[in-house]
């Protein structure tokens, strides 16, 4: 187990070296002069050079990337032209709403999926288990940012019972928080819910057919009790993977929920960035969600490791 | 499983397979007609892209079936040509990522050492935040179809890779490739002749996952203004533009995001359905659900 | 501290002058006919805070290095000038106690206001105004358009400073109102450059002062206890200013849709919402929606001083002119016939001296056959389509960009619309001559001087990295019109050689003018006493 974590470590270490080494590249190929995005094109060109300098943009690009790297090794990102502030700094101030929403769309989801599936795995021919069966292919379908707008106007607009946008910090005040929080997750919840339900459910139903389970009905256990005791455990593992990976990447990834609900979130935070040629922001952000993904995957994967006895042995 | 293994002969003959398989030749037959449509429409229909400011925003009825939208562009005739877009963008995109990701995964699926380099390449792809890599494309090359091909077809490759290298893994250790390696066959040979006909399959319907998943990536890149450019109108930037008015001339968005969940909604449905019928014991299941959900970096 | 942490600001555009996120470039001065007054707004309440939707961070609170619409807003409430606007679009003294002018209209002596303070305590003198103004005219694009005129500025004592012109300049009074001359103390104004001054250094002697502001998300100014109101009579951006909300927070909302819905719900009280919204809002009786001062002046910027272009022929901007329906793109993009001036006037109407309709025929005529016949003149072929360069950070250059294609389209002139984020399209617009021939647009119409407006400076294209300096292409007339105007002293003769000048324009055609868009706010009901002057929220109240 220690030699796989240790295995696993070292990957993760490569993996951001090369993620970040692509990332410096691939972000200083866009076009656009930060200086000039900062100082408009009346500027001179010698106030231009002195702030490419100070923002340690000037010199050739693979000084610079080393540069870069040999400060980010030491735990400096560099300083954030928006926000005028340390790069880490700037992510902490926004990885909070994101991570809310990431955090509690993905639990909800998954106890979800996990209920519907259940019953209908112990109520196969129930019609309203089947239908629900059939409302998560819709869920997986419709296009999540239509369906925030859609929400957006129906529940917020006409009917007044939540706001239509806003962030509020949980720990501040939980319930405005909630209440801005609920439009948000629910699109989430509608998308992500009905994957896992469609995974969930092929593995319960392969489960449920298994040959050890004739004991355990034999034995007088209810298929309700069947299905929560023996077959949902084993089901639950393959799903381990892409509840894990879905978490990651909601942190890196929900720009557009954020832009309609105006979160202040990671999203936005590089969106602006990039708008705005906020390079290093944009490096230390795009570093970070590798860095989370990265983490993510191995967390699920020594779980799946723990519980699954057989992938520690390979 | 051995049924899969063997080439051709297990695939029913298309007459019993229509009576057999009415789960998949529904939504085929539907995606069939949504594909007809969107080819043949625009030709008995206006002009997509003709403008008309005064007779902008009109309700649905009258002249026009659908309405029209800000610039006065019929509603009816932009959601029957944005079909072209939208349909063949997933197509081309899914087409070009599902190449480079076969060809990846039966490399890395039959030679170790190759296989090894590739996987530790896909491990920190998979890793690099997609929408960063969507927002640097479109902001370098503009919006427009080969920053699209590039930002999602990109996203998919090395999931596909790795789906396609455990099945080739798989296939591999069988005695029917040792056989052929022991009767001296190049290994490039045996890779086309032996593996890539029993993972075809395989890569057939992680295609039409792929499809699904990459028509609404491209609505989502449509709204942050990194799509299919205006004026040529795709499902995406229709719902993008017409968001604006919701309150006042909800049409606009509720048609073209309503197209799109039905495609998606079919494409989803035969991919499902059509599993079984290559596999009746679904071996692969566990990597296309793998797949189905977190194949899809932009679903949230 | 290095010169990085200083930059906070955002996105700060250029000298052609636009915009931030969602807005026109202000250059808060000429008021321009808001919407009827209201009267009858019962007694001013004391206190409460205001929250104020803005589509986009200020990106600083320097007027002289943030040139989007919510710097110079916010701004405003900070930092005060020596004369600024009044109802009649008249220069009223505000920091300044009066003037003098010489007989030679050379030497201005200018008397400062004896008591006011900064907000943090210190006593405004000359020598403040002196590294102000020089601060402007070293920095600010239009400035700098003055400074060839400015000898010297000089404080002769605490409260006088002398300003010596080396020839009469008529709207330098009205200029001095403009954006960037803003009032600051010496010992920071004194080593600023384009980079502007940073958060600590926002310290005026307005009515509010700055309180916080988490970039991207508000920012708030409260109070200033130490200001010193004149006694004067409010009236357009001068007068009393009588702070009665204890605060103000500008809430960052960029999603039109989200604008909108927070106003309805009353997540902000006002909001200024895109053009689209406007029938909608005016149509609902919980919201006051009315016109703001100013005004944009909609464009399609024509590549004439690059030979490159088709249109450095001047008949192929006359036939691009001819073709076009101008007041039916206005209707797609401009929401409402109360948001949309159909002239080719450059300024808005209530720019007494400036506005000018003589340019109108000329913008009446349409004549697309015509234009098809202009354009093979012009040597226009299909193997060099028009290229239409725009961003698809504004819907609205994007939606004239759509509809002027279609329009070439329909007499058989193929063109490409390039659209890019933002900065891209600067860039390409202002670095690459040969990559476009249009780039619709939006500048402020509000200047303050004929000399400053964009379109009439020199050569729509600045210089550029791969072609070098492009020729100002400027005809000779209009270069004489402008320093006659200049020349002048009496507003009659300017309004005259006003007339001259927008004629010119209409007929040169360096950019096609499709109209005017006045802006408009949408606010609750309760906020009272606002009088549809932009930023002038310091005489508001919110009724209980």
């Amino acid at each position: 187990m220690l030699g796989i974590i240790l295995r696993r470590l070292v990957n993760l270490v490569i993996i951001l070296f090369v993620v970040g080494t692509l990332l410096f590249f691939i972000i200083r190929a866009i076009p656009g002069d930060p200086a000039v995005a900062l100082l408009g094109s009346t500027a001179k060109p010698e106030e231009l050079e002195a702030l490419r300098r100070d923002l340690g943009l000037s010199g050739p690009l693979y000084l610079q990337y080393l540069g870069w790297f040999g400060r980010v090794l030491h735990g400096d990102f560099g300083m954030s032209i928006i926000y005028d502030k340390p790069v880490l700094e700037v992510i902490g101030d926004h990885i909070a709403p994101t991570l809310t929403i990431a955090i509690i769309s993905t639990t909800l989801s998954f106890l979800i999926a996990v209920l519907i599936t259940v019953w209908n795995a112990s109520n196969p021919r129930n019609l309203i288990a089947r239908a629900l069966n059939q409302l998560s292919q819709i869920g997986l379908a419709l296009p999540d940012f239509w369906l925030a707008v859609l929400l957006v106007y129906l529940i917020a607009l006409n009917l007044r019972w939540l706001p239509t946008s806003g962030y509020t910090d949980i720990w501040v005040d939980p319930v405005a928080s909630i209440r801005t929080l609920i439009l948000p997750i629910a699109v989430l919840v509608i998308g992500q819910a009905a994957s896992y339900v469609i995974v969930l459910r092929e593995g319960m139903l392969g489960q449920m057919s298994q040959l050890y389970l004739r004991t355990a009905r034999v034995k007088g256990l209810s298929e309700f009790g069947v299905a929560m005791k023996h077959a949902l455990p084993n089901a639950l593992l393959p799903i381990l993977t892409i509840v894990g990976l879905n978490f990651a990447g909601l942190v890196g990834g929900i720009v557009i929920l954020e832009n309609i609900f105006v979160i202040p979130g990671l999203g936005s935070m590089m969106l602006g960035a990039i708008n705005s040629r906020d390079f290093l922001l944009l490096q230390g952000g795009a570093l970070f969600v590798a860095f989370l993904f990265v983490v993510v995957n191995l967390i699920t994967d020594l779980t799946y490791a723990l519980v699954d006895p057989k992938v520690r042995v390979s | 499983m051995t049924a899969l293994l063997v080439p051709s002969t297990t695939v029913p003959r298309w007459r019993t397979f229509v009576v057999r398989n009415p789960a998949v030749i529904v939504p085929a037959a539907l995606l069939l007609v949504i594909v007809l449509v969107s080819l043949i429409g625009p030709f008995f229909l206006q002009s997509p892209t003709a403008t008309d400011p005064i007779n902008r925003l009109q309700p649905p009825g009258g002249a026009h079936l659908l309405g029209t939208d800000t610039y006065g562009r019929d509603v009816l005739s932009r959601l029957v040509t944005g079909g072209r877009a939208s349909l063949g963008m997933a197509l081309l995109i899914t087409v070009c990522s599902g190449a480079v990701g076969t060809f990846l995964g039966l490399v890395s699926g039959f030679f170790t050492t190759a296989g090894n380099v590739i996987m530790r390449i896909t491990d920190a792809w998979m890793a690099f935040p997609a929408i960063v890599l969507a927002m640097v494309f479109s902001v370098t090359l503009g919006p427009g179809v080969l920053t699209e091909v590039l930002a999602i077809g990109i996203i998919f490759i090395p999931f596909s890779a790795r789906v396609l290298r455990s099945r080739t893994m798989e296939i591999t250790s069988r005695t029917f490739v040792e056989a052929a390696r022991v009767s001296g066959m190049g290994p490039w040979k045996i890779l086309v002749v032996h593996v890539l006909p029993n993972v075809a399959p395989l890569i057939i319907v992680q295609t039409i996952v792929y499809i699904a998943a990459t028509m609404l990536i491209d609505g989502v890149l449509s709204v942050l203004g990194l799509g299919i450019a205006a004026p040529a109108p795709s499902w995406g930037n229709m719902i993008s533009e017409g968001r604006t008015y919701m309150s006042t001339a909800p049409y606009l968005m509720l048609f073209p995001g309503l197209v799109l969940a039905f495609t998606v909604f079919l494409v989803n449905m035969l991919g499902t359905n059509l599993r079984p019928v290559f596999d009746p014991q679904a071996r692969q299941l566990k990597a296309l659900q793998r797949l189905r959900t977190h194949g899809n970096p932009f679903r949230r | 501290m290095n010169r990085i942490s200083r930059r906070w600001r955002h996105l700060s555009v250029t000298s052609m002058a636009i915009v931030a996120a969602g807005a026109l470039l202000l250059s808060g001065c000429t008021p321009s006919g808001p919407s009827d007054t209201p009267t009858d707004e019962g007694t001013p309440v004391q206190g409460g805070n205001l929250t104020i939707q803005i589509s986009g961070d200020p990106g600083g609170l320097d007027q002289n290095a943030s040139y989007s619409i919510e710097a110079v807003n916010i701004s405003e409430l900070i930092f005060e000038k020596l004369f600024a606007l009044d109802a009649e679009n008249t220069p009223h003294p505000m920091l300044v106690d009066s003037y003098d002018l010489s007989d030679d209209r050379t030497t201005y002596t200018f008397h400062l206001r004896d008591g006011v303070t900064f907000s943090d305590g210190k006593p405004l003198t000359s020598a403040d105004v002196v590294e102000s103004l020089n601060y402007w005219l070293r920095v600010n694009a239009q400035g700098r358009i003055v400074s060839g005129d400015v000898e010297s500025i000089e404080a002769t004592d605490d409260l006088t400073v002398v300003l010596q012109l080396n020839k009469p300049r008529y709207p330098l009074i009205v200029e001095l109102t403009g954006v960037g001359t803003g009032i600051l103390e010496a010992d920071i104004a004194k080593g600023l450059d384009a980079t502007g001054f940073t958060q600590e250094q926002a310290i005026g002697t307005g009515p509010y002062k700055l309180d916080s502001w988490e970039p991207n998300e508000q920012l708030t100014v409260v109070r200033n206890d130490k200001y010193s109101s004149l006694k004067d009579e409010e009236s357009g951006y001068a007068g009393a200013k009588h702070a009665y909300l204890d605060s103000i927070t500008f809430k960052i909302v960029a999603d039109p849709d989200a604008v909108k819905n927070g106003l309805l719900t009353g997540q902000w009280l006002y909001a200024s919402p895109t053009p689209d919204a406007y029938p909608e809002l005016k149509a609902n009786p919980d919201l006051v929606v009315n016109t703001l001062s100013g005004g944009n002046l909609n464009l399609l910027v024509l590549n004439h001083a690059y030979e490159g272009s088709i249109f450095h022929n001047a008949d192929a901007r006359d036939a691009l002119s001819l073709l076009l329906d101008k007041p039916g793109i206005m209707a797609a993009t401009g929401g409402s016939p109360d948001l949309t001036v159909e002239s080719a006037a450059l300024t808005p109407e209530a720019s007494k001296i400036m506005y000018s309709t003589a340019g109108d025929e000329e913008y009446a005529k349409h004549d697309p056959d015509k234009a098809k016949e202009l354009f093979a003149k012009a040597g226009y072929s299909d193997d060099k389509p028009i290229q239409i360069l725009t961003t698809n950070a504004f819907p609205a250059f994007q939606a004239w960009a759509t509809l002027v294609q279609d329009q070439l389209s329909s007499i058989g002139v193929k063109s490409e619309i390039q659209a890019y984020d933002f900065v891209t399209m600067l860039g390409q617009w202002q670095g690459y001559p040969d990559k476009w021939d249009i780039v619709p647009i939006f500048f402020n119409g509000d200047f303050p001087s004929p000399g400053q407006m964009n379109v009439l400076a020199s050569a729509a294209s600045p210089a550029s990295e791969t072609h070098g300096e492009i020729a100002d292409d400027r005809s000779q007339d209009l270069i004489d019109a402008l320093a006659d105007y200049n020349d002048v002293d009496n507003a009659d003769d300017a309004h005259k050689i006003m007339d001259t000048i927008t004629a010119i324009v209409a007929r040169d055609k360096p950019a096609i003018i499709l109209g005017m868009t006045r802006p408009y706010a949408a606010y609750s009901p309760t906020l009272k006493g606002y009088d549809n002057y932009w930023y002038v929220f310091w005489n508001s109240w919110i009724a209980e």
